[in-house]
C-alpha cells in the first residue's frame, strides 16, 4: 500500500505547551481515516503541520512523499477544508470560488461543476458571510473539490450539516475512497465517523491508536465510543455529578 | 506563480475596498490642497497668488494619495491572515514563496493604478483649485518634476505597504503602522535627528516629489533610500512569511 501522508516522531510546542508529542503514524492510498480526539488533543494542530501551516519543534510530516511545501504545483493534489484555511466573507460564493481557481489554474467552468456537485448552485450570488454554517461547510468543501484532488483533509466536515447533507458527504467520501481518493477527516462525532471511516487515527497530546476500525472495535462488536474512552478516558470535570454518582 | 497574481488580481478588481479607498484619497487630497492654497491665500492679505506656484502646490499635494495607497496595500495584505486566506493562497497556490511574490506583484499595482490616478487628477483638479483663486494652471518644469515625483512616491507606496502588511499581519495593527509612521514617527525623527531622519521612507519620498523642507536628501540618494527599504522590508516580509506559523 503506498502510503499518502506519514507523521513521523512529529511534536508541536505552543508558547511552551507541548500541544503534539512525537505523532507517529501514516494513512494508505485509497482509505477514509478518522482523526479523533477531544478538545485540544492536538487534532487541528497535527493537520496543519501536514499541510506545513506550522512548522514542527520536532520530526516530520510527509505528505505525498515530502513536505507540503516542497509539492510546488502538486499541493492541487490536495483538498482542503480546515478551520483557519478561510473564505472571503464580503465575496460572493462565486466570486471565493472564481479566485480559488484562478489560483488553482483552472477554467472558470470547474467552479459551475463543483457549485453543482455541492449542491450550492442556488447560493452562488449569496456573500459567503451570510451562508449557515452548512452551507458554509459546502462552500469549504467546494473550495477542496475545486482540482479534483486525490487527498481530501477535511476538518470536522460534518459540522453543521443536516441529516440530508451528511448521509451525502459520507456516501461521497467513500465514492471518492473506491475511485483511488485518500481522505483524512477529523471529528468529534463518534457515531458519525463509525459509519464512514476505514481506519482511526486517537490523538491525545500522544498516539493512542492507529490502525483499522475493525480492529479497534472487535469486528463491530464493541462500540467506538467505548474504545475511544478506554484509551483517553473523561476527565472527572468532564462528567455531570449525576453521571460520576451513577 | 502566475495564478497566484490572476487570483490576486481578480480580488483586487471584483472587491470594492480599493475603490473605495481611491476615493476617500481623492477627497483627502483635494481638501488638503484646497486648503493649502486657502492658507496661503491669506497670507498673501489681497495679493494675487502665483499661478505657478499655486499649480505646483496643489500637484505636489497628490504626494498625499501615497498615505492611502500603503494604508490599502498592508490592509489588502493583512485582511489575508484575518481571514485565513492567506493560508488558503498558500496551500492552494504552491506555498509561501508564491504568495508573498503573488502579493508583492498586487502591491505593484495597487502603486501602479494610485500613480495612475494621481497623475491623471493633477492637472484637473489644479484647474478646480485654481478657479477658486480666479487664476489659470500653469505647469513649469518643476511642476512636471514633481507630478512625475509624486507618481514616484504613489507606486512605491503600494509596495511599502504591502511589505508592511506582511511584516505586521494584523488589519488594524498594520493601519495604525502605516499612519504612525507617515504622520508621527518619520516627521518626529525627521525633527530630532534630522541627519537619520532624511534616511527614512517618507522623508525620502519627500526629496522624490521636491518638498521644500530643508535637510532632506537629494533625489539620487532618496531613490537609493527608498530602494533600499523596500528591498530590506520585502526581504523582511518575506522571511517572516517563510517562518512563522499560520494559525
Amino acid at each position: 500500500m503506498v502510503k499518502i501522508l506519514e507523521f513521523d516522531n512529529f511534536s508541536k510546542t505552543f508558547n511552551g505547551r507541548e500541544v503534539v508529542k512525537n505523532l507517529s503514524f501514516s494513512v494508505q492510498q485509497g482509505r477514509i481515516v478518522g482523526l479523533l480526539g477531544k478538545n485540544g488533543a492536538g487534532k487541528s494542530t497535527s493537520l496543519r503541520g501536514a499541510l506545513g501551516l506550522i512548522r514542527p519543534t520536532s520530526g516530520h510530516a510527509r505528505i505525498l512523499g515530502g513536505s507540503f511545501a516542497e509539492l510546488g504545483i502538486q499541493a492541487r493534489r490536495v483538498g482542503v477544508s480546515i478551520e483557519g484555511v478561510g473564505h472571503t466573507p464580503d465575496a460572493t460564493v462565486a466570486r471565493d470560488l472564481r479566485v480559488c481557481t484562478q489560483l488553482l489554474g483552472l477554467p472558470a467552468s470547474r467552479r459551475d461543476e463543483v457549485l453543482d456537485l455541492t449542491g450550492l448552485d442556488h447560493a452562488r450570488n449569496l456573500p459567503v458571510k451570510k451562508l449557515s454554517t452548512g452551507m458554509r461547510q459546502r462552500h469549504s468543501l467546494a473550495v477542496a473539490m475545486l482540482a479534483n484532488p486525490d487527498v481530501l483533509i477535511l476538518d470536522e466536515p460534518t459540522n453543521g450539516l443536516d441529516p440530508e447533507g451528511i448521509h451525502w458527504l459520507r456516501t461521497f467520501l467513500r465514492m471518492r475512497a473506491n475511485e483511488g481518493s485518500t481522505v483524512l477527516l477529523s471529528s468529534h462525532m463518534l457515531a458519525e465517523v463509525e459509519q464512514t471511516v476505514d481506519d482511526v487515527v486517537i490523538l491525545q497530546q500522544t498516539l493512542r491508536y492507529s490502525g483499522s476500525l475493525h480492529d479497534l472495535t472487535a469486528g463491530g462488536r464493541r462500540r467506538l465510543e467505548e474504545c475511544f474512552f478506554e484509551l483517553v478516558p473523561p476527565t472527572d470535570s468532564s462528567l455531570p455529578e449525576a453521571a460520576k454518582n451513577a | 506563480m502566475l495564478n497566484g497574481i490572476a487570483s490576486e488580481m481578480t480580488k483586487l478588481r471584483t472587491g470594492h475596498t480599493f475603490l473605495a479607498f481611491m476615493i476617500a484619497g481623492t477627497v483627502f487630497v483635494v481638501v488638503a490642497s484646497w486648503g493649502i492654497l486657502t492658507s496661503a491665500h491669506e497670507a498673501a492679505a489681497g495679493t494675487a497668488l502665483d499661478a505657478v506656484w499655486a499649480t505646483t502646490e496643489v500637484i505636489r499635494g497628490w504626494f498625499a494619495l501615497s498615505l492611502v495607497i500603503a494604508m490599502f496595500g498592508a490592509y489588502f495584505v493583512a485582511r489575508d491572515f484575518a481571514q485565513g486566506t492567506a493560508a488558503r493562497s498558500i496551500v492552494m497556490g504552491g506555498g509561501r514563496r508564491a504568495y508573498v511574490i503573488s502579493k508583492l506583484a498586487s502591491g505593484a499595482v495597487i502603486g501602479a493604478i494610485g500613480a495612475g490616478i494621481g497623475a491623471a487628477l493633477s492637472l484637473p483638479s489644479a484647474w478646480l483649485l485654481l478657479l477658486t483663486e480666479s487664476l489659470s494652471p500653469s505647469v513649469d518644469h518643476t511642476g512636471w518634476m514633481v507630478l512625475l515625483g509624486c507618481a514616484v512616491v504613489n507606486f512605491a507606496a503600494g509596495i511599502w505597504g504591502v511589505c508592511l502588511g506582511l511584516l505586521v499581519r494584523n488589519t488594524i495593527a498594520s493601519l495604525v503602522t502605516v499612519f504612525g509612521l507617515c504622520l508621527v514617527v518619520e516627521p518626529g525623527v525627521q525633527a530630532i535627528a534630522p541627519a537619520a531622519g532624511r534616511l527614512l521612507m517618507t522623508n525620502a519620498m519627500g526629496s522624490l516629489y521636491l518638498d521644500p523642507r530643508s535637510g532632506l536628501l537629494e533625489v539620487p540618494q532618496a531613490s537609493i533610500a527608498v530602494l533600499g527599504w523596500l528591498l530590506v522590508l520585502g526581504i523582511g516580509g518575506y522571511l517572516v512569511t517563510l517562518k512563522k506559523d499560520l494559525t
